[in-house]
């Protein structure tokens, strides 16, 4: 990753992507555009919820 | 020079007139013993005063006798206050007495009010100068008759109430003419040579003014006051008040008081300390707990666990809003598809096929024109029928409008 986002940037960026797709008048293209966008920051925030639980881990061991 | 003779009365008048004007024997005092004392019905007492040599007759009106502050006798030695009276008829003068006092009582009643005044005015009753107790004494002096009442009393007292502290019992002659010295040398001794005594009662069991008269002296009274160990004093009764009482540094009723107010109830502070001693463990106790509770909440571990539960939170979160979205983009998808095929299914409603399927064919002229009026079509004129399997060439044999 080019630059370290914060778990809270991401995650706005998903909720961002999620409510552009339930818009009413969204064409198929925006659609899949916002969903693919979606997929790519959820496996941001997860990567990072991740790496959090392993520190805690290795730090409460 | 002669005068010429007197009768008698003239006499005793003339003698009266001259005692009864005299100014010392209208107003004198005079020592002596009592005898041939007589309680006259009337209220009046009549006796004589005598010493070694003489007697003299003494009149003691009743009004005056309420006065006296003790009891006649015969043979006490007094002092009578009144003036010289003479009786005209019999010749004879008597003193006619106003106030009476026992001649010992006297003296001593005078002896202490002057001593007690002398020091009041050096002041050694001075309030200030009066040391505090000691709260806890570890050794007592007791400075009195090893034989008397107030050191039994004294140290039945201290040992019921207190169990630590040391009783050093100084014994004294508490009456008597050595008496002052002894007791004035104990108290000096004791804070010369005893110096670990924290605090001295000095006094005796109840007794006469003159028995307690020891108390009085001056000696005594001086080393009280230059004692730099706190002196209680404790003669006799509640009611004797002696010099050594106001020197003190604590006045104590009876030895039995002395003793109470000189050291305290052990047992009392024991309960005390023991009560203080859980009240604190107690109090640890509490703070131990409230503490290890602290900690627990600052345990690494449980606040692991809490930021792993959060991140488990976060978790569930993305992923409810991932499955959201997937669920958005597919029933999108869905909904597209399904209008895809409605339209397909209007589509194939209208397909000219679906109609030749039902047994319709469709004719076209020779330029591929739907033929929509046959009447127009001439004899002989070339036409293509296609039906919903095949098509076929075929001739126009005859036209016309309806059947």
């Amino acid at each position: 990753m080019a630059e370290k986002k914060s778990f809270e940037e991401v995650l706005k960026k998903l909720e961002e992507a999620s409510a552009k797709l339930k818009s009413e008048d969204i064409s198929l293209e925006d659609a899949i555009k916002s969903y693919e966008e979606g997929i790519k920051y959820y496996k941001e925030c997860s990567e990072i919820l991740e790496k959090a639980d392993q520190k805690i881990e290795t730090l409460t061991k | 020079m002669a005068l010429k003779p007197v009768r008698v009365s003239q006499l005793n008048s003339y003698i009266k007139r001259i005692l009864q004007s005299d100014p010392i024997l209208g107003n004198i005092s005079v020592i002596g013993e009592i005898s041939n004392l007589k309680f006259h019905s009337s209220g009046h007492v009549y006796f004589s005063l005598k010493d070694e040599d003489s007697k003299v007759s003494c009149f003691l009106p009743a009004g005056n006798v309420g006065r006296i502050g003790f009891q006649l006798k015969e043979g006490i030695e007094v002092t009578a206050h009144g003036y010289i009276y003479l009786y005209e008829r019999g010749g004879s003068y008597s003193i006619n007495i106003r106030d009476m006092e026992s001649a010992g009582q006297g003296d001593l009643a005078a002896a202490f009010e002057k001593l007690k005044l002398k020091l009041q005015q050096e002041g050694l009753f001075s309030q200030e100068k009066k040391k505090s107790l000691p709260v806890f004494p570890y050794k007592v002096a007791v400075v009195t008759s090893p034989t008397g009442a107030a050191v039994r009393d004294i140290l039945k007292i201290i040992k019921q109430k207190n169990d630590v502290v040391d009783i050093m019992v100084y014994p004294v002659l508490v009456q008597g003419p050595s008496a002052p010295d002894e007791i004035a040398h104990a108290i000096t001794d004791i804070n010369e040579n005893h110096t670990d005594v924290d605090v001295i009662i000095t006094g005796r069991g109840g007794g006469s003014a003159e028995e307690l008269w020891a108390f009085n002296d001056e000696n005594v009274a001086r080393s009280i006051y230059a004692s730099k160990i706190p002196v209680i004093s404790a003669v006799g009764h509640e009611t004797d008040f002696t010099i050594a009482d106001f020197v003190a540094d604590l006045r104590a009723e009876t030895p039995t008081a002395a003793a109470e107010r000189a050291v305290p109830d052990t047992r009392e502070l024991r309960e005390y300390i023991d009560s203080i001693y859980s009240e604190n463990r107690r109090n640890l106790r509490m703070l131990l707990e409230d503490r290890k509770k602290h900690l627990q909440l600052l345990d690494p571990k449980a606040f692991g666990r809490d930021l792993q539960s959060r991140v488990a939170m976060d978790h569930m979160r993305i992923e409810n809003i991932m499955e959201d979205m997937t669920d958005s983009i597919h029933s999108m998808i869905r909904d597209k598809k399904y209008r895809l095929m409605l339209l397909k299914e209007t589509l194939d409603g209208a397909d000219p096929k679906a109609i030749l399927k039902k047994g319709y064919s469709v004719i076209t002229d020779e330029n591929g024109v739907i033929v929509r009026d046959a009447s127009a079509l001439e004899q002989d004129q070339l036409i293509n029928i296609e039906a919903a399997v095949g098509h076929a060439k075929a001739r126009v044999v005859s036209s016309g409008k309806d059947k």
